[in-house]
């Protein structure tokens, strides 16, 4: 099975959890994959279906997505400085 | 989109919720049986005074103009809380079904816990009043005084009152209006010799998150 495949098929896994998993592990989740997989950035779109799903507009709109972009910079960051 | 898959799961999860229930012994069932059955009764009474005092409550309204002009549209919770991360309910009734943004959202006839925030077709997004941050009036049962509650998330709220402010544990807390529901009980207050305020902590009468259904107030 080719990378792309692999990747496309657990995208729609990790989807299925972050619908009906505890929010709490979703995040955890969320935060090995994007440990373990290079440069994850479906972890953002994760981040907005939250955000759409479940937020309301009060105070800020996207906490979900913003956090999911810092953790995935972040994450990038330091395997970076990892590597070198 | 993410409606078939939280009806699905709760379809293939709910056969799973009671095996632990096989594992109890019999003596144990027995004393439960027994525990319920003179709660059950106790309820049954309490039920018939409900229902006494709701009737007079209705007809005195009516006596006095005040009809009420809003009819409760019974909705399925699809997804809530530890599922959501920000306090909030959908639940399986939208614009269709005739919820409009702000419409109430109680858990029994007479417990309010949120408002609707938006709406689709066929959804609708319930937040609670318990949300972290939220601020909401409400006034005391006991008392007539009215107050701000401020949500902590998870049914639960405090309130920051001087120390001569008359709340007592038990108090009830209703919504301000004729058709009042009850947002919450006071459970704890925290006094301090140093401090001339005192935290009052309130919570939902009935566990939120443990209810299947709510009702969403519609007007006729």
């Amino acid at each position: 099975m080719s990378k792309n495949v692999l990747r496309a098929i657990s995208f729609f896994a990790v989807l299925f959890m972050v619908l009906v998993l505890p929010w709490w592990l979703s995040f955890f989740l969320l935060l090995a994959i994007v440990i373990y997989v290079d440069f994850y950035l479906e972890v953002l779109f994760f981040g907005f279906i939250v955000d759409i799903l479940y937020g309301v507009k009060v105070g800020f709109v996207y906490p979900a997505l913003s956090l999911s972009l810092s953790l995935l910079l972040l994450v990038y960051f330091v395997k970076t400085q990892i590597r070198t | 989109m993410a409606r078939p898959v939280w009806s699905v799961t709760e379809v293939a999860v709910k056969p799973f919720s009671f095996i632990k229930n096989y594992f109890r012994t019999q003596g144990s069932v027995v004393e439960e049986n027994l525990y319920l059955k003179e709660q059950l009764s106790s309820f049954q009474n309490k039920a018939i005074d409900y229902e006494i005092l709701s009737k007079e409550n209705d007809d005195l309204k009516n006596q006095l103009g005040r009809t009420g002009n809003t009819t409760k549209i019974v909705a399925r919770i699809l997804s809530k809380p530890p599922v959501s991360p920000y306090d909030t309910f959908v639940v399986d009734a939208g614009e269709i079904e005739g919820v409009l943004p702000l419409s109430k959202v109680y858990v029994s006839e007479n417990i309010l816990v949120g408002e609707v925030k938006s709406v689709t077709p066929h959804t609708s997004l319930v937040q609670l009043f318990s949300t972290g941050g939220s601020e909401q009036e409400v006034v005391s049962l006991r008392t007539g005084s009215s107050f701000s509650i401020f949500g902590l998330g998870g049914g639960n709220f405090k309130i920051e009152v001087p120390k001569d402010v008359d709340i007592l544990w038990g108090d009830s807390f209703v919504y301000p209006g004729l058709s009042s529901g009850v947002i919450g009980n006071v459970y704890y207050i925290d006094t301090n010799a140093q401090s001339s305020f005192k935290v009052v902590y309130l919570r939902t009468p009935i566990n939120v998150f443990g209810s299947k259904y709510v009702f969403i107030e519609k007007p006729i």
